[in-house]
């Protein structure tokens, strides 16, 4: 059955749910694409134990007492080339491998469900989905903090938005399901629409990947990709829940996924969610009106026949987010007084209401993916999506017909073609088309124009493996044109900007048992987004008048990164440092004199372009003492320099330093344990630049937190909990990177409870 | 492909739910306050009429302010005065003072004088909990002299008490004020 077009294809032909820690067990045969017959003595070796195998000869092998999370398995046969890919073991997982005897040709995977996955030499990381469970119920920015080089911008403890190497908003791409996020994502406090409940795995390019994804990922790029189909006929279910003792909250979420038994072609998934917490509370008071709620649907069907395979998915995802009281200023005189008190000026007892200011967020996605295959050369990939935002931010002042202050609605329609070729001396690779129309209107005040952008890209990468070397290259060229429409009352004028320009990656890698080195240099670029161009008018709420400047032109980003790993059973290492030369930064200048307008005297700022150097390093190192006891170290550093002006760039991340232990043990009963520590050390940016700041940054702080997790037996079930303490000591801090430290404190101790409950139904006639 | 026209069909439906961007809506229609009138009338001679303004009519930002006049009053004179707020940015002006009257219990306005000697207000309006918003006062001067006088409007919804440090500043003017 020629199922799919490459060597390798992956079933899943059977999970059981059961949840030993440690004990799980990996089998399954490695079977002849073409004639099925088994291929014994094929080597199955997984690199996280460092324990392999060798097929029998009905091809069938068995990998035991392996512990839960990613596994990268490399399979390797007679005359082929082994290749690294990755399975998420969850519990005991049985997996047929179909090998196309091919012996010129390097084995290639394509594991459907991970279509997203990336294989380029960017430094990447992931969350997996066990560690996905044991953090639930929080914001993605939030998750993503543990990943080194990863910061969050936040206003706030509910508003958090990851920072990729200090860039941020339009710099980072989020790809849900295969869709790039489209909102308003230039402002600093608009989280992404991203409910977490939906991914089965995070992963996290660094640097630009711009070729493949979007000339625009300049910091790097976010995959949030879903978990995978089951391949039985049973339902697959589970329920998460998680509840928060610092905002008195509570999160739930409820999976299901399943076969068509009558229809054997046909895979659902189904996703709801719900968030709330009420006011959060620092170690000395309660932040007043940071209540935030949030609800959650999407669902996918999949229809898989011999030549084509097509997904159908929708999303929903709706978030009422308050904003502390006593952040919502008048004028530069309400700042001064804010930042004299040492409290905020507004506190309230404990409440779970959502007063005004707030925003209440609604994104909907409706896609759809399919794959078809053209011939024996290749298969092609259709990617269409649109997705509709509407943003409304309520300010303390209601507007006389009580609607928001500001409402933003924006549609974007996503097309996307991609051919992938066969693999073919070696090489393997794509060629792609994709295009994008988006539509903005304002209602409200003003802020941003209304605008109506048409993007359309073209682009072409190779990827050529012989190990123990690999290489890649890859271009695209994309058009922009953007036009605004404004209206002052008396006439409709319409400006149009076009932008165009050529992203390229290059990249080579070594890759040996433990050792592996990859290069990358890549160059991408982003049009000046809508702000940035045509902002004018009072940002409310913060106080300042922003003004875009509409000469901006593009911003260019030349990387260069370069990552080592080594891993033995002892010893990870895991070290990246990148140069990222950027011309025409764009940033927030601030302008002298403050403007004096009725309600007072205001900051203004102006949207500058500079020329920009960020270089850095993030290091990881874990080493196992005994047994399966590790201990954990990491740092992450950054230097943002502005060259034109010779001077720090302002809201950069200071350095992050990383310490802890991890514990994996059994009890008396054979129960699973995980306990483990961390220590995070933010020490206090003090390259900032000479241009004022409201105040300075704040002080260094450390800050500890605890986990531990295990199993519970009930019934035939195996129920995972864990529970966790951010912040045990209650530290009172501010953080450089959220905009209420100029307000209040961050969020004190925040114990958490998470509890994972799979459920399964047995196949059913019926 | 039948995806593709659901996904379509969708995205028609979705589009046409929204206002078309080409036509933007004013961008001056919002509410905003452009304009603060100070009407002060001589309670011994009801003849003897001040008004004093300040207009900043494209809002805050943009253009300076239009209109920014010096406060002159009399010595040894007690006026009845009354603040109006205005928006003259549309036609017809918008009156914002009666709006700050009907939510008197969220608002209230300060008046700072520096020096403090050069001018009294005290207060002769009440909200509904019996409390002063401030649009009409008692104003009355002492000796001659040179100063400012700043009007404040803070909003103050919940939290208001006397304390003219909490909310959010809606005006805030510095009139130069000259007692004569």
């Amino acid at each position: 059955m020629k199922y799919l077009f490459f060597i390798l294809w992956v079933l899943p032909v059977c999970v059981q749910a059961q949840h030993d820690s440690c004990r799980l067990k990996l089998s399954g045969y490695v079977l002849d694409k073409q004639s099925h017959e088994a291929l014994a003595f094929a080597s199955v070796y997984l690199s996280q134990s460092e324990t392999g195998t060798i097929t029998d000869l009905e091809g069938h092998f068995e990998l035991n007492d392996l512990c839960p999370g990613d596994a990268d398995l490399v399979i390797s046969h007679l005359g082929c080339q082994s290749r690294t890919f990755r399975v998420q073991l969850t519990g005991d997982t049985a997996y047929t491998f179909h090998l196309e005897h091919d012996s010129r040709e390097l084995n290639e995977v394509v594991v459907t469900e991970h279509r997203e996955a990336y294989t380029g030499s960017l430094p990447t990381s992931s969350i997996s989905s066990v560690r996905l469970q044991a953090i639930s119920g929080k914001p993605l920015g939030t998750m993503l903090k543990e990943v080194p080089g990863v910061w969050t911008l936040q206003t706030g403890p509910s508003i958090a938005k990851p920072m990729i190497h200090g860039l941020h908003s339009n710099r980072v791409l989020i790809v849900q399901d295969g869709v790039r996020q489209e909102g308003q994502q230039w402002g600093s406090e608009h989280a992404p629409e991203i409910d977490p409940y939906t991914a089965g795995e995070i992963t996290l390019i660094q640097g630009a990947a711009g070729v493949r994804y979007g000339s625009d990922a300049i910091g790097g790029v976010i995959l949030v990709q879903p978990p995978p189909y089951p391949t039985d006929t049973a339902v697959h279910g589970s329920i998460s829940l998680a509840a928060f003792s610092n905002s008195l909250g509570g999160s739930g979420a409820t999976r299901w996924s399943g076969q068509s038994k009558k229809l054997p072609a046909m895979q659902w998934r189904a996703t709801g969610s719900y968030r709330m917490g009420g006011d959060a509370a620092t170690p000395n008071y309660r932040l007043a009106n940071t209540a935030f709620r949030e609800n959650n649907l999407s669902g996918a069907v999949k229809w898989s026949k011999a030549a084509w395979q097509t997904e159908l998915g929708y999303s929903r995802f709706s978030t009422d987010l308050g904003i502390l009281s006593a952040s919502h200023i008048g004028n530069l005189t309400d700042l001064e007084i804010a930042l004299q008190a040492d409290t905020p000026l507004i506190l309230r007892d404990f409440s779970y209401s959502i007063q005004a200011p707030y925003q209440h967020i609604v994104h909907q996605v409706i896609r759809s993916f399919s794959t078809f295959r053209t011939g024996d050369i290749g298969h092609l990939d259709l990617n269409i999506a649109y997705q509709d935002n509407h943003r409304q931010e309520y300010d303390l002042h209601r507007m006389s017909d009580g609607g928001p202050a500001l409402d933003l609605s924006i549609g974007t329609a996503l097309a996307e073609a991609e051919w992938k070729h066969r693999s073919f001396m070696h090489t393997n690779g794509s060629i792609g088309i994709s295009a994008m129309n988006q539509q903005n209107v304002w209602t409200g005040r003003f802020f941003i124009p209304n605008f109506i952008s048409n993007t359309a890209g073209v682009f072409w990468m190779e990827n050529w493996v012989s190990l123990p070397w690999k290489a890649e290259a890859g271009v695209r060229y994309d058009v922009r044109k953007l036009r605004s429409f404004r209206n002052d009352g008396e006439a409709i004028t319409e400006t149009t900007r076009n932008f165009s320009h050529l992203s390229w990656s290059g990249g080579i890698g070594w890759q040996q048992e433990r050792l592996s080195l990859s290069f990358n240099s890549g160059s991408a670029w982003r049009s000046p987004s809508i702000n940035e161009l045509y902002a004018a008018g009072l940002h409310h709420g913060a106080a300042a008048l922003e003004y875009g400047d509409p000469d901006l032109q593009i911003e260019t980003s030349w990387q260069n990164s370069l990552s080592a790993k080594w891993e033995s059973a002892r010893l990870q290492i895991d070290l990246g440092a990148y140069v990222n030369l950027m011309d025409g930064f764009i940033y927030l200048e601030p302008q002298a004199p403050p403007a004096l307008t009725i309600a007072g005297a205001f900051p203004v700022f102006a949207y500058k372009q500079t020329n920009a150097r960020l270089t850095g390093m993030d290091a990881k190192i874990s080493y196992t003492l005994f047994r399966e006891f590790s201990l954990e170290a990491g740092a992450a550093v950054l230097r943002a320099w502005d060259i034109t002006n010779n001077d720090w760039i302002i809201q950069m991340p200071s350095d992050r330093l990383t310490g802890g232990f991890h514990w994996h043990f059994h009890d008396g009963r054979d129960q699973g344990w995980d306990i483990s520590a961390g220590i995070t050390h933010i020490l206090e940016q003090s390259r900032v630049p000479d241009t004022e700041d409201y105040a300075p940054p704040p002080a260094a702080y450390t800050l500890v937190r605890m986990e531990a997790g295990s199993e519970l037996h009930w019934g035939n079930k195996v129920v995972n909990w864990s529970l966790s303490a951010d912040n045990l000591f209650n530290t009172a801090y501010r953080d450089y990177l959220d905009r209420y430290r100029y307000f209040a404190d961050e969020p004190g101790r925040d114990i958490s409870l998470h509890v994972f409950i799979p459920i399964q139904t047995k196949n059913k006639t019926s | 492909m039948k995806n593709t026209l659901i996904i379509a069909a969708a995205a028609a439906m979705f589009i046409s739910s929204c206002k078309d961007a080409e036509t933007p809506q004013p961008e001056n229609e919002s509410e905003l306050i452009t304009t603060v009138r100070l009407d002060l009338v001589n309670q011994s001679d009801t003849t003897d009429v001040s008004t004093f303004y300040f207009r900043d009519n494209d809002g805050p930002g943009g253009l300076d302010p239009l209109q920014w006049d010096t406060v002159r009053l009399a010595a040894g004179t007690t006026y009845d005065l009354t603040i109006a707020l205005l928006d003259e940015s549309t036609l017809p002006n918008g009156d914002i003072s009666a709006e700050v009257e009907e939510e008197g219990t969220d608002h209230q306005l300060f008046f700072n004088i520096d020096p403090a000697s050069l001018l009294a207000v005290d207060y002769n309006d009440s909200d509904d909990n019996g409390d002063p918003v401030g649009l009409v006062n008692v104003a009355t001067t002492s000796s001659t002299g040179a100063g400012t006088l700043t009007v404040i409007l803070k909003h103050q919804p919940g939290i208001k008490d006397g304390n003219q440090n909490t909310g959010e500043t809606d005006v805030e003017v510095e009139f130069v004020l000259e007692v004569l």
